[in-house]
């Protein structure tokens, strides 16, 4: 081997094996001014009864779960008229630490179930509308039923409910619920919802449980 | 007597039928906004807080929501497949689920870190579905089986590669209780890893062409001279 390759070589060689090294490993730890810990916080609280579960009961009945009986009709939350001068139990508070404003959203993980039986929660046309429709306000008496699609959860996928929250802010919220097929069997329906929050402007994510 | 049992069982049934919780169940993050830069062969660590504003002891669930992992390829406007990349690939997060003390805000909560090192070389994802046609046969082997399938690939990190998305914190329990509703907040990330730039890239490409050129024509696969030779042949023929 001539002298001139051998060095093309050994160069060669080297510069490729530090390259591979370097850039393959990717462990070379960087500390000091690199670590950042910042302290922005973003938090939200639920109400007790939020949190306890969304219970429907009958048309008229508040804070008693009663079975449903009307099918065709938008069947109260027992929260709904629960709280004081009939206001709504159903809150979420931005905590007081926060620094920037939050908007919140809400998910349903799925439709109610019993066992192999559902109860749709989403938008449907019959009955002049049904599903789970929430409403929303800035006092516990302000959110008002709206037949409408968008006022109706949806399940894996968020929907707005509380646009801008300062810090200490509260959403107000009411659910009721028109169940869909009219000729679901009988039993105990189940499902759990999702509430979150994000920097106010930015997208929820996504929507599944 | 039977009148005052009668109505002694109508208010417990009554009570339990109440949903008696009162107390609030909250969460946060430290940090609204998470913004990680790095070049790889570097390592680099955020640590960000979970906090719980709640009288509750709460169990938190932390993952990561990608929002712009997955595109798709196209042919002509047909839809081939999808790329779908993998966040694990560019940074972990050390936990997965925590446990938070009640009342912890950003002095005393509970951390969670994030190991965000890019490497040169990283796997992707090609995700695949099949026609309905033929998920009937597989479902017939797999019963499992959702009608798509990923095939994984090794790639280079060439360039700047950037991801967008959540790093989401969800109360999963409290006081080992399974919320109805789970609050949740979510922290938006974004990454941008420098990868070997473009121009490196095709040097080094040259470089291994060099070395390989080098070590065929030691080895004598390759030999230049008898190309030389045979070319000056070949025009002293054609004079």
């Amino acid at each position: 081997m001539r002298l001139d390759e051998k060095i093309g070589l050994g160069i060669l060689g080297i510069l490729i094996v530090a390259a591979s090294f370097s850039l393959v490993s990717g462990q070379n730890e960087v500390t000091g001014p690199i670590n950042a810990s910042i302290s922005q916080p973003i938090c939200i609280q639920a109400s007790g009864n939020l949190t306890a579960g969304i219970f429907f009961t009958n048309k008229t009945t508040i804070g008693i779960q009663y079975p449903i009986t009307d099918m065709t009709v938008e069947n109260n939350a027992t929260g709904n008229y629960w709280g004081d001068n009939f206001g709504t139990v159903y809150n979420v508070t931005a905590c007081g630490g926060n620094t920037i404003n939050v908007t919140v959203y809400q998910s349903v993980c799925d439709n109610l179930r019993n066992g192999t039986n559902v109860i749709n929660v989403e938008w449907d046309a019959g009955d002049g509308g049904q599903g789970l429709f929430f409403g929303n306000g800035t006092t516990p008496t302000a959110p008002a039923l709206t037949v409408a699609q968008e006022w109706t959860l949806k399940v894996d996928n968020f929907v707005l409910i509380g646009y801008r929250l300062d810090k200490n802010d509260n959403i107000y919220l009411r659910y009721w619920l028109d169940p869909w097929p009219n000729n679901a069997p009988s039993g105990v329906y189940n499902t759990t919802y999702l509430i979150r929050a994000v920097e106010f402007g930015t997208p929820a994510g996504d929507g599944t449980c | 007597m039977k009148r005052i049992e009668v109505l002694a069982y109508l208010f417990l049934f009554i009570f339990l039928l109440i949903p008696i919780s009162k107390a609030q169940v909250g969460v946060g993050i430290t940090s609204y906004r998470i913004d990680m830069k790095g070049s790889i062969g570097e390592a680099y660590t955020y640590t960000l807080g979970i906090m719980n504003p709640s009288s509750y002891t709460t169990n938190v669930k932390i993952s990561f929501e990608c929002l712009d992992c997955v595109s798709e390829v196209k042919l002509f406007g047909i839809k081939l497949f999808e790329k779908v990349e993998i966040p694990e690939q560019y940074f972990k997060i050390d936990k997965n689920l925590v446990s938070v003390p009640p009342y912890t805000n950003e002095n005393n909560a509970v951390p969670v870190t994030i190991k965000f090192s890019p490497k040169f070389l990283i796997t992707k994802n090609l995700r695949f579905y099949t026609p309905e046609w033929l998920n009937f046969f597989v479902k017939l082997v797999n019963k499992n089986y959702d009608g798509k399938f990923e095939i994984p690939y090794l790639t280079l990190l060439i360039g700047k590669k950037e991801l967008n998305g959540k790093f989401v914190a969800d109360v999963v329990s409290y006081n080992g209780i399974k919320p109805g509703v789970m609050p949740s907040v979510a922290a938006t990330l974004t990454m941008s890893a420098k990868g070997m730039p473009v121009g490196s890239f095709i040097f080094l490409v040259i470089i291994i062409l060099i070395l390989i050129f080098l070590v065929l024509r030691r080895t004598g696969i390759i030999k230049l001279e008898n190309y030389f030779k045979k070319s000056k042949k070949i025009t002293k023929s054609k004079k």
